[in-house]
C-alpha cells in the first residue's frame, strides 16, 4: 500500500477539495491561533482573529456550496451531504459567535488565548463528526472535539469548580469513548466494515428475521457514547455539573455547538442503522428501551431544571429537557420511520443553537465579575437595568420554552408533529407537560427581572462588550425570525 | 380591499414594535401611538362589519404560504363567527386606551410598555379570531400569553406573582394540549392519504372517528382531540372547574389589563370552541353535551354564588364574568343553533358589559384608593355620570330587557331548555343570583349615605365618553340586535351542519371548495 | 282570532311618554346643567303634558275599536330572527288593553299632575318624572304587546322603575333595601316567567298571543301546559304581591307616594291579571292550577287583610290592602271570571289611587309624618282630602253604589257561580271582605277622626293635589256603574261585552245563592265591618284578636322565615362554597401540582449529588440496564 493509496491526494477532485474546504481552513486557521496566542498582548487578539477570521471564511464558502450530489472522500471517511452542510454551518456559526461573545470576557476572567483556538479544534472534530460516514472517522472526530472541550472546561484556571467539572467531563467522557469503541470494534467485528452505507448492507445481509446479538450489543454501545454526549437519561450525570463549572463563554459553546454535533451524529447513525427496516419495529424491547430513555430523560430535564437556582445549571437542565424532545424526533425517526423527523430534529437543533447560544451571550453579559456563578436572584431588576438585555434574555427563554411567535414554538411543534405521526402519543403528551414543567422554570428569570427589585437595590453594572452584544443582536433577530418565518429552517435536509 | 384583515390583525403589533424601538425622546408618544393604531384598527373593522355579505362563507380572504410544506398558510378570513368579535375587539381597544388615557402609569417608559403591550394582545386576539388557519390561530392565540403575562406581573397588585404564575400555567397547559391535537390532526391527515393542511376548511373534510361508549369514548380519536383543545378553550373561557386562575388575575391585573382580559381573551376560549372544537369533534361535544351544559349552568350558579360574597369589587365582577360566560358556554354546548347564535352574541355583550364594570370598578379604585365594597357609599350623589352609566351596565349585567344582556341571555335558554331542561332551570337560578350580586355591586357603591370625607369626583371628559359609548352598545344591542345577529346566521348554520354529516364517509380530498369571496 | 286594522295609533300612545322620559332624562338636565337644577314645575309639566297625550290617543283608540274595528295593529319588528328562534315585536290595541291603556294614562295622568305639587319641595325632580314616564312607556308596552316577550320587556321594564322610584331617596339605606327586595322578589318570579317563555317555545315555536291561544284551542289538557302555566301564574305573584311573593309590596312603600299609587295600586301590580286574562284559553287547559290560584287568591286576601288590621304606618296598611285586593282578582281568576277581575282591577285602580294620593296628601300636610297614631282628628283641617278619602274608603269597603261595591260583590258570587268556585272558598272571600271594611275605618278612624295627637299645623293641599283626588273620587263613585249589568239579572253586563272580543262570555252556573242575595249579604258584611271597626279603633287604635295581633304584626313571620330559609343559607352557602371549595381546593389545585412537582425535583435532586462515583455508578448501571435488556430480548 503506497503513500498515494493511503493519501489519495491528487485524485481528489475540485469538488472534493471544495467540501473540504471549511475543515482545512479552520484547522489551518486554529493552528495558526495557536501558534500565535502566545505572542504577548497582542496574542489574544491575534488568536481571536484567526480563529474567527478563520471560521468566518469556513462560513461563507461553505455558503456558496451546494450538496444536491453528496460527496465522498475516501469511501466515506468524510462525506458532505446537505446535512453535513447544515450541521456544519451551524457549528461555523456557533463557533464564531462564542469567538465573539468571549471578547472581553477571556480578558476579564483571565481565561488564556488558547480559548479560540481550542475551540478551533473543538469545531473542526464536530465538522468532521457530522461530515463522516466511516465509524473510525467520527470516533476520531468525537474525540478531537472532546479533547479540547475538556481543556476548554478546566482552563478558568482560578476556579477550582472549573478544574473539577474539567476533570469529572474527561473522566465520563473517555469511559463513554471507551465504550462507544468497544461498540465500533463490535460492528466491525460483525459485519467486517466500518463505512456506514457498506454496514448497512451487511447488516441487513446478516439477518432473516434475527438482529446478531454482537450487531446490536455495537448498536447499544454506540447508542449509549451518543446519548451521553448528548446527554440523555441515564448519561445526562456530568451535563449540570460540567455546565456550571465551565465559565460561560464555554458553556454556550458546548450547550449549541458540542450538543449539535452530537446531535448530528445521533441523526446521521440514526438515519443510516438504527432506521434499518426490520432493526427497530421487529423487536419491541430496544425500542422500548429508547422510549423510557427519552421519558426519563424529559421528566428529569424539566423536574430538576424546576428546583435550580443557578441559572447556568438550570440551563443545563433545560437542555437535557430539549434532549427529551430531540429523542422524541429520534424516535420517530428510527422506531416510528418517519424519514420527515429528520428534518424536524435538524430543524428543531438550529434554533437550538441560536436561543441558546442567544441566551448565553446574555448570561455573559450579565455574569458578575470573578465568580462564574450566577444566581436567579442576581438577575433581579434586569428589567430595569439593562432593558434590552432583559427583552433579548426574555425572548430566548420563552422561545424556548416553545411560545410563538418565537422560533422555538415551531421547533418543538414540528418535533411533536413527528412524533404524533408516527403513533407516538402518549410520549408527546408526556413532552407537553414536560414542557409546561420546563415552561415554569423559563418563566422565573422573567419573574426576576421584571418584578423584583435588586436585593442590594442597585444591580452590578454589566458590561457592554461589542462581541456579546452583537451575538445577542443576530440571535434575537433570528429567534424571532425563524419564528416568522419557518419556512426558512423547516426544510434543511 | 384583499389586504383588509392583513391590516386588521397585523398593524397593532407593526405598531407594538415600532412603539418598542421609539427612542428614548419620542417615548411620550407612544400612549398617542397605540390609540391612533388601534383606532386605525377599529374604523377598518367597522368597515369590515358594515361591508360583510353572510353569503359568503370566507370574506376578504388572505391566504399567503407560510410553510407550504406541512400546508401552513398565512390565511385569514372573515366569517359571522369571527365578525362580531373582530368588531368587539377593535372598537374596544381604541375606546379603552382613551378611557383608560388617564390612568396609565406616570412613568413614561412604563407608558411605553403598556401602551407596546396591549397593542400585542390586540394583534394576537385579532389574529385569533380572523385566521382561518389552525396553526395560525395557535400562534396568534398564544402570542397573548406573554404580553399579559409581563403586564399583570410588572404593574399589577399586591399579589401579582402567584396571580401570574397561575395564569400562566393553566393557560400554557391547555395551549400545550391543543399543541398535541393539532400535531394529531395533521397525523390524521396524512393516515388519511391527504396532502397535510392546517386550513381549517380542509381540516373540517377530515372525518375523525368517535366510538366506544360512555368514558371509552374519551380513547377514541375524536374523544382525545376533544380532551387536546378542550383543554386549552375550557382553561381560557373558563368553564368550570377550570376557573382557579381566573379571580386572582382579574384582581390582580391593573384596569386596563383586566378589561381585556374579560372583555377579549376570555372570547378566545368560547370562540375557539365554536370555531375550532364544535366543527372538529362534532360527535364527541354531541355526546358530552349534557355534561358540558351541566358544567356551565354549574358555572352560572357557582360563579353567581361566589360573587355575592366578595368583598371587594374586582373579585366580585371577576366572579360575575365566571357566571356570564358560562351562559355563552351553555349556549354553544346545547347545539341548537339559536343557543350558538345566542351565545356568540353573548360574547360580544358580555365583552361590552364586563369592560364596563371593570372600566367603573377601575375609575372607583382610582379614586377610592380602595376596592373594598365597604369603603363605598353613596357616590350616586357626588358622580351622577358615573352613576348612571354604571346603572345601565348594571341591568345589562343582570339582562333586562331592553339591554344587550338580555338578548344573549333569553336566545341562550329558550335555546338550551330544548336541549336540557335540567341545566336550563339550573342556569335560570343565574337570572335570580345575578340580580342578587350585581344591585349589591351598585348599591353598596352607589347609594346609601356618602362616607365621611369621601369626595369623589364624576367620571371626567374621555372617562365619561368610554363609558357613554359602552352604554349606548348596551341598549342599542338590546333594543335591535338582528343586525347583529344576521351577518352570523349562515356562519352558524354551516357549524351546526356538522352534526348532520356521517362519521364513516370516506375521506374526499378537492371536493366542494369553501366559496372564498373576493371582498369587497 | 278578530280581525285586525294595521293603525300606528298604538305606537304612539306609547312613545308619548318615552318622549316625556328622554325630555326628562336627557334634554331637560342637559339644558339646566344637571338634574339638581331641573325645576319641578317644568319637568312635572311636561311629563304630565305627555302622558295627557297619551290619555287623548288612548281615548281616541277607545273611540275606533268602539267604532267597529276589531283590534288595532301594528307591527314593530322582528328582534330577533336567528336559526329556530324567531321573536318580532308588535302591537296591539284590543279592549282588553285599551281599558288597561285607559286606565295606565288616564290615573297616570292624574298622578302625573299630582306628582307636581306633591314633589315641589324636592331637588332635582326630573328624574322623579323621568322615572314616572319611563314606567308608563314599560306599563303601556306590557299591555300593548302582542306576545309574552313583549309582556316580558314591559314587565321588566315596570320591574326596573319600580326599583328605581322605591329607592328614589337612595341615600336612606332602607328605602335601598326595600327596593333591592321588591327587584329580587319580582325577580324570582321573572325566572318563572323566562321559563313559562322557554317552555311554550320549546313546545310551540311562538310566543304571540293570538297564536298561542289559536295553537291551544281545542288542544287537550297536557302536562306541560300546566307547567307553562304553573311558571306563568309564578311569574304573577311576583308582580302581582301574591303569596309567597308579595313580601316585597309593603316595603315598597319606601319610594314617594304617587309612585305607591300609580305602580303599587293602581297599575304595575295588576299585571299578573292582566296577564291571566290575556292568556285565560291557555289557563283554563290547566284547570287544576286555577283551582289553586284562586284558593292563593283568598288565602292572600286573609294575609293581606289580617295584616293591614295592625299596621300603623297609613302607606304599609294601604299596601297590605292592596296585597288583599289583588288577593281578590286572583280568585276572581281563578274561579274564571275574567271579566270580574277585569272589573275588579279598574275599579281597585280608582279607589286605591284615590286612597294613595289621599293618604299622600294627608302625609303631605303632616309634613312627611306616616304613621296614624301620630295622625288623628284631620278632618278639620283637610277637609277635601278627608271627603276624597271617605269616598275612597266606601268604594274599597264595598258600600253600595260605590265602584268597590260592583266589582267586589261581583267576586263574591263568582265564587258561587263559576264551576270552580264553592262555599269555603265564598266564606273565606266573605271573610276577606269584612276585613276590608275593618282597616278602611280603621285608616279614617285613626287619620281623620278621633283625638288629634300631631303638633303641627297640617294644612290642605293645593289644588293640583286636590284636582286630581277629585277626579278620582268621581271616578271610585261612579266607576261600578260600568259593571252593572244590563237588567239586574245574570246577563252579562256592559264591561263583559266591550271584553267579549278577548273573553268570550260566559252564562256561568246558576248559583246557589242569587246574585241579589250575595249582594245583600256583601253589604251585610261591609256595614258590620265599619261599625264594628269604628266601635273599636274609636277607642284604642290597637287590636287586640285572641293575641293574633302579634302574628299579624309580624307579618306572619314570613320576611323571617325567608332570612332564614333563604336569604340566610344563599349566602351561607356562598360563603361555604368560597372557602371550602374555592380557596380550600381550586386554588390550591395549582399549588398542590407545583409543591408535587417541585417536592419530585427535590427527590430526584438526590441522584445528582455531584459525585464522580455516583455518576459513574449511573452510567454504568444505565449501561447494564441496556445490556440487560437486549440480552433478555435475545434469549426470548
Amino acid at each position: 500500500m503506497s503513500f498515494q493509496d493511503l493519501f489519495p491526494v491528487d485524485s481528489l477532485s475540485v469538488l472534493q477539495w471544495q467540501a473540504m474546504f471549511p475543515l482545512l481552513v479552520l484547522g489551518a486557521a486554529s493552528v495558526l491561533g495557536l501558534l500565535v496566542s502566545p505572542i504577548p498582548r497582542a496574542g489574544r487578539a491575534f488568536a481571536f482573529a484567526s480563529v474567527s477570521g478563520g471560521a468566518l471564511l469556513s462560513l461563507i464558502g461553505l455558503s456558496f456550496m451546494s450538496f444536491q450530489d453528496p460527496v465522498s472522500v475516501l469511501d466515506g471517511v468524510l462525506y458532505f451531504d446537505r446535512s453535513s452542510q447544515v450541521f456544519s454551518f451551524v457549528i461555523l456559526a456557533v463557533t464564531l459567535g462564542c469567538c465573539l461573545l468571549s471578547v472581553g470576557f477571556d480578558k476579564r476572567e483571565h481565561l488564556v488565548a488558547e480559548l479560540y483556538p481550542l475551540m478551533g479544534f473543538s469545531a473542526v472534530g464536530m465538522i468532521g463528526l457530522v461530515s463522516s460516514r466511516h465509524l473510525m472517522m467520527l470516533f476520531i472526530s468525537l474525540e478531537l472535539m472532546s479533547l479540547a472541550v475538556y481543556v476548554l472546561v478546566s482552563m478558568q484556571r482560578r476556579s477550582a469548580e472549573a478544574a473539577e467539572a474539567g476533570l469529572k467531563y474527561f473522566l465520563l467522557g473517555g469511559a463513554a469513548s471507551s465504550v462507544f469503541l468497544f461498540g465500533v470494534t463490535l460492528l466491525y467485528g460483525t459485519t467486517g466494515t466500518l463505512e456506514l452505507s457498506a454496514l448497512a448492507q451487511s447488516a441487513q445481509g446478516l439477518w432473516q428475521g434475527q438482529v446478531p446479538l454482537l450487531f446490536a450489543l455495537g448498536l447499544c454501545l454506540i447508542a449509549v457514547g451518543f446519548l451521553f454526549k448528548v446527554g440523555a437519561f441515564p448519561f445526562h450525570s456530568w451535563v449540570p455539573d460540567v455546565y456550571t463549572g465551565a465559565s460561560t463563554p464555554v458553556t454556550g459553546f458546548m450547550i449549541s455547538g458540542v450538543k449539535l454535533a452530537a446531535v448530528g451524529l445521533m441523526l446521521r447513525l440514526g438515519a443510516e442503522i438504527f432506521a434499518l427496516p426490520g432493526l427497530l419495529e421487529s423487536h419491541g424491547a430496544l425500542s422500548q428501551v429508547l422510549s423510557v430513555v427519552t421519558a426519563l430523560t424529559l421528566i428529569v430535564g424539566s423536574l430538576l431544571g424546576l428546583v435550580q437556582n443557578n441559572v447556568k445549571r438550570m440551563l443545563a437542565y433545560s437542555t437535557i429537557a430539549h434532549t427529551g424532545y430531540l429523542l422524541l424526533g429520534f424516535m420517530a425517526l428510527t422506531v416510528g420511520g418517519q424519514a420527515a423527523a429528520a428534518d424536524a430534529i435538524a430543524s428543531y437543533s438550529v434554533i437550538y443553537a441560536v436561543m441558546n447560544l442567544g441566551c448565553f451571550a446574555v448570561l455573559t453579559l450579565v455574569n458578575p465579575e470573578g465568580h462564574d456563578d450566577l444566581m436567579l436572584k442576581d438577575l433581579a431588576g434586569l428589567g430595569r437595568s439593562r432593558p434590552v438585555l432583559a427583552f433579548a434574555l426574555s425572548v430566548f427563554l420563552l422561545s424556548m420554552a416553545g411560545i410563538p411567535p418565537t422560533a422555538g414554538f415551531f421547533g418543538k411543534y414540528y418535533l411533536f408533529l413527528s412524533a404524533v405521526s408516527s403513533g407516538h402519543i402518549a410520549l408527546t403528551v408526556l413532552a407537553a407537560l414536560a414542557s409546561v414543567v420546563s415552561a415554569a422554570f423559563y418563566i422565573k428569570p422573567l419573574v426576576v427581572m421584571y418584578m423584583d427589585q435588586p436585593q442590594d437595590g442597585v444591580s452590578a453594572p454589566s458590561p457592554r462588550w461589542f462581541g456579546a452584544g452583537l451575538v445577542v443582536a443576530i440571535t434575537l433577530v433570528l429567534t424571532v425570525v425563524l419564528g416568522m418565518l419557518p419556512a426558512w429552517v423547516s426544510h434543511l435536509l | 380591499m384583499n389586504s383588509l384583515l392583513t391590516y386588521i390583525a397585523l398593524l397593532p403589533l407593526a405598531t407594538a414594535v415600532l412603539i418598542l424601538l421609539l427612542p428614548s425622546a419620542l417615548t411620550s408618544i407612544s400612549k398617542a401611538l397605540a390609540l391612533f393604531a388601534s383606532a386605525l384598527v377599529g374604523v377598518l373593522s367597522l368597515y369590515l362589519w358594515l361591508h360583510f355579505d353572510p353569503q359568503h362563507a370566507l370574506a376578504f380572504a388572505v391566504k399567503a404560504p407560510w410553510l407550504p410544506a406541512l400546508g401552513i398558510n398565512f390565511e385569514l378570513a372573515a366569517d359571522g363567527l369571527n365578525l362580531p368579535l373582530v368588531l368587539l375587539t377593535g372598537l374596544l381597544t381604541p375606546l379603552a386606551i382613551l378611557g383608560f388615557w388617564n390612568h396609565f402609569p406616570e412613568d413614561l417608559k412604563a407608558q411605553k410598555h403598556w401602551a407596546a403591550l396591549l397593542l400585542l394582545m390586540e394583534s394576537g386576539a385579532l389574529g385569533t379570531f380572523l385566521s382561518q388557519d389552525l396553526v395560525l390561530f395557535y400562534a396568534s392565540w398564544e402570542l397573548i400569553l406573554v404580553p399579559a403575562y409581563l403586564l399583570i406581573g410588572i404593574y399589577g397588585g399586591e399579589q401579582r406573582r402567584a396571580a401570574t404564575l397561575q395564569f400562566f400555567f393553566y393557560t400554557f397547559a391547555g395551549s400545550l394540549f391543543m399543541l398535541v391535537g393539532i400535531a394529531s390532526l395533521f397525523y390524521l391527515q396524512t393516515a388519511a392519504g391527504a396532502e397535510p393542511s392546517s386550513s381549517f376548511v380542509a381540516l373540517q373534510k377530515l372525518k375523525i372517528a368517535f366510538d366506544g361508549e360512555g368514558l371509552a369514548s374519551l380513547a377514541s380519536a375524536q374523544g382525545l382531540l376533544f380532551l387536546a383543545f378542550g383543554a386549552a378553550f375550557f382553561v381560557k373561557a373558563p368553564l368550570l372547574p377550570l376557573h382557579a386562575w381566573l379571580p386572582a388575575t382579574y384582581r390582580q391585573a391593573p384596569g386596563i389589563v383586566t378589561l381585556y382580559l374579560a372583555a377579549i381573551l376570555s372570547k378566545m376560549g368560547t370562540y375557539g370552541i365554536l370555531k375550532v372544537l364544535i366543527p372538529l369533534c362534532p360527535q364527541a361535544v354531541q355526546a358530552y353535551s349534557p355534561v358540558l351544559m351541566g358544567l356551565a349552568a354549574l358555572g352560572i350558579v357557582y360563579g353567581a354564588l361566589l360573587a355575592i360574597v366578595q368583598t371587594d369589587l374586582k373579585s366580585l365582577i371577576a366572579y360575575s364574568s365566571l357566571s356570564h360566560v358560562s351562559y355563552v358556554l351553555l349556549g354553544l354546548f346545547s347545539l341548537t343553533e339559536g343557543g350558538m347564535g345566542g351565545a356568540l352574541i353573548q360574547m360580544l355583550n358580555h365583552g361590552i358589559i364586563i369592560a364596563g364594570l371593570f372600566f367603573v370598578a377601575s375609575i372607583l379604585e382610582q379614586r377610592r384608593g380602595s376596592l373594598l365594597l365597604k369603603d363605598f357609599g353613596g357616590w350616586s350623589q357626588a358622580t351622577p355620570v358615573l352613576a348612571v352609566c354604571f346603572f345601565i351596565l348594571t341591568l345589562g349585567a343582570v339582562a333586562l330587557p331592553g339591554t344587550n344582556g338580555f338578548v344573549g341571555e333569553f336566545m341562550i335558554l329558550v335555546a338550551s331548555f330544548k336541549a336540557s331542561v335540567g341545566a336550563t332551570v339550573l342556569a335560570g337560578l343565574g337570572v335570580i343570583l345575578g340580580a342578587v350580586y350585581m344591585l349589591q355591586l351598585y348599591q353598596k357603591t352607589m347609594f346609601g349615605p356618602l362616607k365621611e370625607g369621601d369626595k369623589p369626583s364624576d367620571a371626567s371628559f374621555l372617562e365619561a365618553s368610554f363609558l357613554t359609548l359602552l352604554v349606548a352598545a348596551v341598549i342599542g344591542i338590546g333594543v335591535a340586535p338582528q343586525s347583529f345577529l344576521e351577518r352570523s346566521q349562515e356562519a352558524v348554520h354551516a357549524v351546526r351542519s356538522r352534526f348532520a354529516e356521517p362519521t364513516s364517509a370516506a375521506w374526499n380530498t378537492h371536493s366542494d371548495q369553501a366559496v372564498v369571496s373576493k371582498g369587497v | 282570532m278578530t280581525t285586525s286594522t294595521l293603525s300606528v295609533l298604538p305606537l304612539w300612545i306609547l312613545l308619548l311618554p318615552l318622549f316625556g322620559f328622554l325630555f326628562n332624562a336627557l334634554a331637560y338636565p342637559l339644558a339646566a346643567g344637571g338634574t339638581s337644577k331641573t325645576h319641578p314645575g317644568v319637568a312635572g309639566s311636561v311629563a304630565s303634558l305627555f302622558m295627557g297625550a297619551s290619555f287623548v290617543l288612548a281615548l281616541l283608540g277607545y273611540g275606533k275599536i268602539l267604532g267597529g274595528a276589531d283590534a288595532l295593529h301594528q307591527p314593530l319588528y322582528d328582534w330577533i330572527h336567528f336559526g329556530e328562534l324567531k321573536f318580532s315585536l308588535a302591537l296591539h290595541l284590543d279592549p282588553l288593553s285599551s281599558m288597561m291603556t285607559l286606565i295606565i294614562t288616564g290615573i297616570g295622568s292624574l298622578i302625573h299632575i299630582y306628582s307636581i305639587a306633591y314633589m315641589s319641595h324636592e331637588k332635582g325632580v326630573s328624574r322623579f318624572f323621568a322615572y314616572l314616564n319611563l314606567f308608563c312607556f314599560a306599563m303601556l308596552f306590557l299591555v300593548l304587546s302582542d306576545s309574552l316577550l313583549g309582556v316580558f320587556f314591559g314587565w321588566e321594564g315596570v320591574g326596573l322603575c319600580s326599583y328605581l322610584l322605591i329607592s328614589y331617596w337612595y341615600s336612606d339605606e332602607a328605602n335601598v333595601q326595600a327596593a333591592r327586595k321588591a327587584f329580587l322578589a319580582n325577580r324570582v318570579g321573572d325566572l318563572g316567567f323566562v321559563l313559562a317563555m322557554a317552555l311554550i317555545y320549546t313546545q310551540m315555536g311562538t310566543l304571540s298571543f293570538a297564536e298561542l291561544i289559536a295553537g291551544v284551542s281545542g288542544a287537550a289538557v297536557a302536562p306541560w301546559l300546566f307547567g307553562a302555566a304553573a311558571l306563568l301564574f309564578f311569574a304573577a305573584t311576583g308582580k302581582s304581591a301574591q303569596l309567597p311573593l308579595y313580601v316585597w309590596l309593603p316595603d315598597a312603600m319606601a319610594g314617594p307616594t304617587p309612585v305607591s299609587a300609580l305602580i303599587h295600586a293602581a297599575t304595575m301590580v295588576t299585571a299578573g291579571v292582566y296577564l291571566f286574562v290575556r292568556m285565560h284559553v291557555f289557563f283554563e287547559l290547566a284547570p287544576a292550577l286555577m283551582s289553586f290560584v284562586a284558593w292563593i287568591g283568598v288565602v292572600t286576601a286573609l294575609l293581606g287583610g289580617t295584616i293591614a288590621l295592625v299596621q300603623t304606618d297609613i302607606k304599609k296598611l294601604l299596601a297590605y290592602s292592596t296585597v288583599s285586593q289583588l288577593g281578590f282578582m286572583f280568585i276572581a281568576v281563578g274561579v274564571g271570571a275574567y271579566q270580574t277581575a277585569m272589573f275588579h282591577l279598574m275599579t281597585h285602580a280608582f279607589f286605591k289611587a284615590l286612597l294613595f294620593l289621599g293618604a299622600g296628601s294627608v302625609i303631605h300636610a303632616c309634613d312627611g309624618e306616616q304613621d296614624m297614631r301620630k295622625m288623628g282628628g284631620l278632618a278639620k283641617a283637610l277637609p277635601w282630602t278627608h271627603l276624597f278619602m271617605l269616598v275612597g274608603s266606601a268604594a274599597i269597603a264595598g258600600l253600595p253604589v260605590f265602584s268597590g261595591f260592583f266589582s267586589k260583590d261581583e267576586i263574591l258570587y263568582m265564587t258561587l257561580a263559576q264551576g270552580r268556585g264553592n262555599f269555603l272558598l265564598f266564606g273565606l272571600a266573605c271573610v276577606a271582605a269584612f276585613l276590608t271594611a275593618l282597616y278602611a275605618i280603621r285608616l279614617l278612624t285613626l287619620t281623620f277622626w278621633g283625638p288629634s295627637h300631631f303638633k303641627g299645623h297640617p294644612h290642605e293641599s293645593p289644588l293640583l293635589m286636590t284636582g286630581p283626588l277629585f277626579v278620582l273620587a268621581v271616578l271610585a263613585t261612579f266607576g261600578g256603574f260600568l259593571g252593572i249589568p244590563h237588567e239586574w239579572a245574570h246577563d252579562a253586563h256592559q264591561l263583559s261585552l266591550w271584553l267579549s272580543p278577548v273573553v268570550a262570555v260566559t252564562g256561568g252556573h246558576e248559583a246557589a245563592l242569587s246574585e241579589a242575595l250575595v249582594s245583600g249579604f256583601a253589604v251585610l258584611i261591609s256595614v258590620i265591618g265599619l261599625g264594628l271597626g269604628y266601635a273599636i279603633f274609636r277607642k284604642n287604635p290597637d287590636l287586640k284578636v285572641l293575641g293574633l295581633e302579634k302574628l299579624w304584626a309580624a307579618k306572619y313571620y314570613l320576611d323571617e322565615i325567608y332570612q332564614a330559609v333563604l336569604v340566610r343559607p344563599l349566602h351561607a352557602l356562598g360563603a361555604l362554597v368560597e372557602r371550602g371549595l374555592e380557596q380550600g381546593f381550586m386554588f390550591r389545585l395549582g399549588d398542590w401540582m407545583g409543591t408535587g412537582v417541585q417536592w419530585s425535583g427535590d427527590r430526584l435532586r438526590a441522584i445528582q449529588n455531584g459525585d464522580l462515583q455516583a455518576f459513574t455508578l449511573l452510567l454504568v448501571t444505565g449501561l447494564v440496564l441496556v445490556l440487560g435488556i437486549l440480552w433478555t430480548w435475545a434469549h426470548i
